[in-house]
């Protein structure tokens, strides 16, 4: 019984992600992108590209989990090209993120002190 | 933890100072290379607050490039809250927002002076710490001092932050040397690459934004007239602004340049068959097939265009 309901339910979230398939390939009508060109130009082309619509969704809530307003999230994901949409899906926790002052005093001075520490004027980290 | 990671630091600290000592270690540039001095004094500055150095930073190279816009209408388009800073790819996108073209450029200085010099201030990613303690900033770039050996930026609250070029060089080669400008649709970089900035292009294509790709691309055209890529990117831009004629017209250029070419025969014929010859259309296809016989993967996107077109003969 309980099989039946999980064969149910694979059988509905692939018949969903094939159609999502099909109406990105006739959405494409056929004609390949420079993009695309440029990944064949290079010899590196995936005939499967990456499903846009899905990494596009994808994206757009781990934006919204970061904190971000969800009707910016959405302008947000509306101008990034599929390689950085890929990128983003991929890496969104690990790409560096460009930040403050606040880090980067803690930085300089965290270095100073160790140069400090190193030269013997001061003993502070001990203390940890 | 915290006792941990100092720990580490302190490790690899005597490495770093060590290699300091060694010639050239971090690829630091020999601004004797270069003539002069140039800094690009009349770029605006946006002091940055809390956090916010990527608005800041972008908002001074698209008002540079002539766009109307403030550090703070950007926050909302590319700060990350949790993350308490910007992300790369969506400082691209954002960019393309306003209707420029982000052109990453090629990771080294010789690129960055050459940006400068013609006129355009770059951003880059500096990790202003190190590896164990990041401190990831972006700052904008505006000049050099080859004789003092001295970078000059718009970074943070500092409107003219001046950097040694060598200690420069070791905060950006922690980004992998990244590096953007932004350009108007029909302005070119610097850059003699053509790959690299029709990549950029490409990206905007990709977005729908033909309006801005077509400029773009006819600029490249000029500059790298047997450039397939800047026709055929031409064709696909006509062909998304609904004008298959025109389209068809860029193709045949693209043709000529490398009249073999898979995907320039795929989306000719494409073309061809939404102009309602039938039989021209499939007769290229067929000729594209036969070409690429020995390239597997443009083989399946052929076929699998072929197929899609017999709706042409049955309409």
């Amino acid at each position: 019984m309980h099989l039946t309901r999980s064969i149910q339910l694979l059988a509905l979230v692939l018949a969903a992600s094939l159609m999502s398939l099909g109406f990105a390939q006739t959405a494409d009508a056929g004609v390949i992108s420079t993009e695309v060109a440029i990944d064949l130009h290079e010899r590196n082309a995936r005939i499967e590209r990456i499903n846009s619509v899905l990494a596009r969704d994808n994206v757009q809530q781990q934006l919204v989990a970061l904190g971000v307003d969800p009707a910016a999230a959405q302008e947000r994901i509306a101008t990034l090209s599929d390689g950085e949409l890929e990128l983003l899906q991929q890496r969104m926790d690990t790409l560096p993120a460009g930040a403050d002052s606040a880090l980067t005093v803690l930085g300089i001075v965290l270095l100073v002190l160790l140069v400090l520490e190193l030269v013997g004027v001061t003993d502070i980290f001990k203390s940890f | 933890m915290l006792g941990k990671t100092i720990r580490v630091v302190v490790a690899l600290l005597p490495a770093g100072l060590l290699c300091g000592c060694a010639a050239d270690p971090f690829g630091a540039p020999d601004l004797h290379d270069y003539q002069s001095t140039i800094e690009l004094a009349d770029t605006p500055f946006f002091p940055q607050e809390d956090y916010q150095c990527g608005p800041a930073a972008l908002a001074t190279v698209l008002v540079d490039s002539g766009i109307d816009v403030d550090a703070t209408e950007l926050i909302p388009k590319v700060y990350v809250p949790a993350r308490q800073g910007s992300l790369q790819p969506e400082m691209l996108a954002a960019s393309r927002a306003y209707e420029r073209i982000p052109y990453v450029i090629a990771p080294e200085f010789a690129a960055l002076v050459a940006e400068v010099t013609a006129g355009r201030p770059v951003l880059v990613l500096q990790n202003l710490g190190v590896a164990a303690v990041p401190a990831w900033h972006y700052a904008v770039v505006i000049g050099y001092s080859a004789a003092a050996g001295e970078v000059i930026l718009r970074s943070g609250t500092e409107r003219r932050r001046v950097t040694r070029a060598k200690v420069f060089a070791r905060t950006w080669q922690r980004s992998d040397n990244w590096g953007m400008i932004a350009l108007r649709p029909g302005e070119l970089p610097a850059s003699t690459e053509p790959e690299r900035y029709l990549r950029a292009v490409a990206a905007v294509e990709s977005i729908g934004r033909f309006d801005l790709a077509a400029p773009a691309y006819e600029a490249a055209v000029s500059r790298w007239p047997d450039s397939r890529l800047a026709y055929l990117g031409l064709g696909n831009a006509a062909w998304g602004m609904q004008k298959p004629a025109d389209a068809e017209r860029w193709y045949r250029q693209a043709l000529e340049v490398e009249p073999d070419d898979g995907t320039t025969l795929n989306n000719l014929a494409i073309v061809i068959a939404a102009q309602g010859r039938c039989d021209e259309a499939d007769a290229l296809m067929q000729h594209a097939i036969d070409l690429t016989s020995g390239y597997e993967a443009m083989r399946e996107i052929l076929q699998r265009s072929r197929q899609e077109m017999q709706n042409c003969m049955s309409q």
